[in-house]
């Protein structure tokens, strides 16, 4: 495979805070090819939101280096923030915009050529139109959680960066979410993907990485694990907490 | 006990917020400088005790801590800091009452008692010691003993801040309810703050005027505690398309700046801080000032304050404006959109002239005497403010609440707005108008200048360290 098909790839890229402190981030070495949906695993803290602001331009590498679409986010984060789709665990939509609003900011700050048109087309794929004319603050966790997909995708970018997209939705839209993104990487699209659930990760993803304290661990492909009849928790476990699945389950607190 | 909980929680939620931005040291630090600083500037005014007699002296000083309490309340219970805390997005505290049984009067009441404790820490106590430690090596507070001049200084400050921020609550809260109530409500401590002016704490006989002022700090606060308005499902409503105008265009401004000024001033409008901050931290501080200034003219003959003095005030009070735009956004809302650092703080500053030019018109078209002494006025006011907003922008960047905090950069910050105002109000008050004047055309180049250096430096750190 050509390097022209990938859509990321990384070299023992590093992240250290503050002088003295252990990295959180060390030496990550992978790559990410187009029309993939790559899963980034680890346990709690072990580094993938770190590992995704380096990739977007919003950290700087303590060393190491990245590319995102040919660009490196280091020396030009705009530019890579530009040409991908970026949805964040924690952020949520300004408190004091409308849902509609909220999308057309998005859509003008990416210059998109019809932003109402877009907004109102997001809107209506989450089901949204009664909700559009409340403040964001005002919304259910779950609606905010649409939101923040739908900025995400609104400009079709070749690479989203997603964090934990399903967790606060309904079944019905866990479905869609799920559809798009395979739709979405079907035709051509590349989903960074950063999730706990690995029954979910198994389900859409085709190749997956297990970070554990900073460090890639595993990496691999799920038709590799499907072929061998393993499945991607028994890896997980394996690989992340060096045990067998359920190890550490004494007792209730 | 869940109130000591409660409280302890949101004290070190403070200190980490801060220390953990501008350094453990730094921030400890900071009351020194205040400290400091105010013993130099007390050492300055006892220049002038020969013409102002102590009881007018003082009266200021308490006024002053009135108005930090005012302007405390104000910002903390109509600002956005408050209702990121409230909503749950700077603080995990704050979001307690919705996951623990916790109600949200008890939880504010807490708050209020951490920011008396940190304003008290961080301001109040210094200012008065600073005063104090001025008061005994200069003879400020010659007529009493030091230990009983400390004392009312001290507490009387402490008793004065109280009431401010108290007034300022329940004001609010009164506000939430019924606008009329609270126009009433604020017109009775108006009527309060006029009876405070002429009793206000002197040397004689501060513990009653500090009992009294305790007191009303008690009533005030029950008024806060039992209307407290907790939002519920029944303040959720839909919005009007008006914000529709202000995202595709904002007045002159098209482009992205048009974006940006216009999430701006929907935040302003919406997070109901608007008029509060105006009446709190604008017209009612000029209007005091003007009143004391004028008062002090009328005691110190030949002193033409009404001209020159209150517009340099004024242009470092509307600067101050520009935390209104800082601190109503949250940085994290672009950190995953194409957006520069750069053109932030350049929209922030756009929106700080575009709320402070009619602000400065309209003050000084009111109480200018002619219109040359508001063409005056003005010229000096913009300089100051250009001064002085490139001077914040510089120091502080998009975070001038938090930064500020730092004793180094307080100090710098103090250093670059405190001596050209200085030598501006020296000219002013030497009766060499047309210096002052001069002067304030180097303000304007150092004010372009600071701006245009704030915009590159900031603008270099596009993402660490600004986004948190």
């Amino acid at each position: 495979m050509g390097k022209e098909n990938l859509a990321l790839e990384t070299a023992g890229l590093s992240k250290r805070f503050g002088k003295g402190g252990a990295e959180a981030v060390s030496g990550l070495t992978f790559s990410v090819k187009a029309g993939e949906i790559f899963s980034l695993l680890g346990p709690n803290g072990s580094g993938k939101t770190t590992t995704v602001r380096l990739l977007t331009g919003q950290l700087k590498p303590t060393r190491g280096t990245a590319k995102v679409l040919g660009v490196n986010p280091e020396k030009n984060p705009i530019g890579a923030r530009e040409l991908v789709g970026i949805m964040p665990e924690q952020e949520t939509p300004p408190s004091f915009l409308t849902a509609k609003e909220y999308l057309e900011f998005c859509a003008r700050i990416r210059g998109l050529e019809n932003p109402e048109g877009v907004s109102e087309e997001w809107l209506a794929f989450f089901s949204l139109e009664g909700e559009r004319d409340y403040l964001c603050k005002d919304l259910s966790r779950g609606t905010r959680q649409k939101l923040m997909f739908a900025q995400a995708f609104m400009h079709r970018p070749r690479l989203a960066f997603i964090d934990e997209p399903l967790i606060n939705l309904d079944p019905f839209f866990q479905k869609k979410v799920r559809d798009y993104m395979k739709e979405y990487a079907k035709g051509g699209g590349t989903i960074f993907f950063c999730t706990h659930v690995l029954e979910v990760a198994e389900k859409i993803c085709t190749s997956y990485g297990i970070i554990k304290d900073g460090r890639l661990v595993g990496k691999g492909r799920i038709s590799d694990l499907k072929r061998k009849k393993r499945s991607l928790e028994d890896e997980f476990f394996r690989v992340a907490t060096n045990g067998p699945k359920g190890k550490g389950r004494a007792g209730l607190p | 006990m869940r109130f000591p909980t409660l409280f302890k929680g949101q004290v070190l939620e403070e200190w980490r917020i801060h220390s953990a931005f501008v350094g453990k040291r730094s921030f400890s630090l900071f009351p020194v400088g205040v400290f400091l600083l105010s013993t130099a500037l007390f050492f300055l005014f006892s220049s002038f005790r020969i013409a102002v007699p102590d009881r007018t002296f003082l009266s200021a000083i308490s006024f002053s801590f009135l108005f930090l309490g005012l302007s405390v309340g104000a910002f903390g219970m109509f600002g956005q800091e408050v209702l990121n805390r409230r909503f749950g997005q700077a603080s995990l505290l704050s979001y307690s009452s919705r996951i623990l049984p916790v109600g949200e009067r008890e939880l504010f009441l807490s708050f209020v008692a951490k920011d008396v404790l940190y304003y008290s820490l961080l301001w109040v106590l210094p200012i008065s010691l600073g005063g104090s430690l001025a008061g005994i090596l200069f003879q400020r507070l010659v007529s009493i003993p030091p230990a009983i001049g400390v004392i009312s200084l001290v507490f009387g400050g402490l008793a004065t801040f109280l009431l401010g921020i108290s007034v300022s609550f329940a004001a609010s809260s009164v506000f939430s309810r019924s606008a009329i109530l609270g126009a009433g409500f604020l017109s009775a401590s108006a009527y309060l703050f006029h009876y405070f002016r002429s009793i206000a704490f002197s040397l004689g006989n501060s513990p009653e005027k500090i009992g009294i002022a305790l007191a009303l700090t008690f009533f005030a606060t029950c008024v806060f505690r039992t209307d407290y308005y907790e939002e519920g499902e029944g303040a959720r409503r839909k919005r009007s398309s008006r914000g529709k105008f202000f995202i595709q265009e904002f007045g002159p401004f098209k482009g992205r700046i048009a974006l940006f000024l216009g999430k701006d001033f929907l935040d302003f409008s919406r997070s109901g801080g608007g008029a509060g901050k105006i009446v709190f931290s604008i017209l009612l501080p000029l209007g005091i000032l003007r009143l004391a200034l004028l008062k002090i003219g009328e005691i110190i003959p030949g002193f033409a304050l009404s001209n020159g003095i209150f517009p340099i005030f004024l242009g470092i009070i509307l600067a101050s404006t520009y935390s209104w735009f800082t601190d109503s956004d949250f940085s994290g809302n672009y950190s995953f959109l194409p957006v520069k650092t750069e053109e932030l703080v350049y929209s922030k500053i756009v929106g700080t002239v575009v709320v402070s030019i009619p602000l400065a018109v309209l003050v000084l078209g009111i109480s200018s005497k002619s219109f040359l002494s508001f063409l005056i006025g003005l010229a000096l006011t913009l300089a100051v403010f250009l001064h002085s907003l490139g001077s914040t922008v510089f120091v502080s960047g998009l975070y001038p609440s938090i930064r500020l905090y730092s004793f180094g950069e307080f100090w710098k910050y103090s250093a670059l707005i405190g001596i050209p105002a200085s030598i501006l109000a020296f000219f002013e008050i030497s009766g060499k108008g047309e210096l002052a004047l001069f002067a304030s055309l180097i303000l304007v180049v150092s004010g372009s200048f600071l701006l245009k250096t704030a915009l590159l430096k900031w603008g270099k750190g596009d993402v660490e360290g600004l986004f948190f």
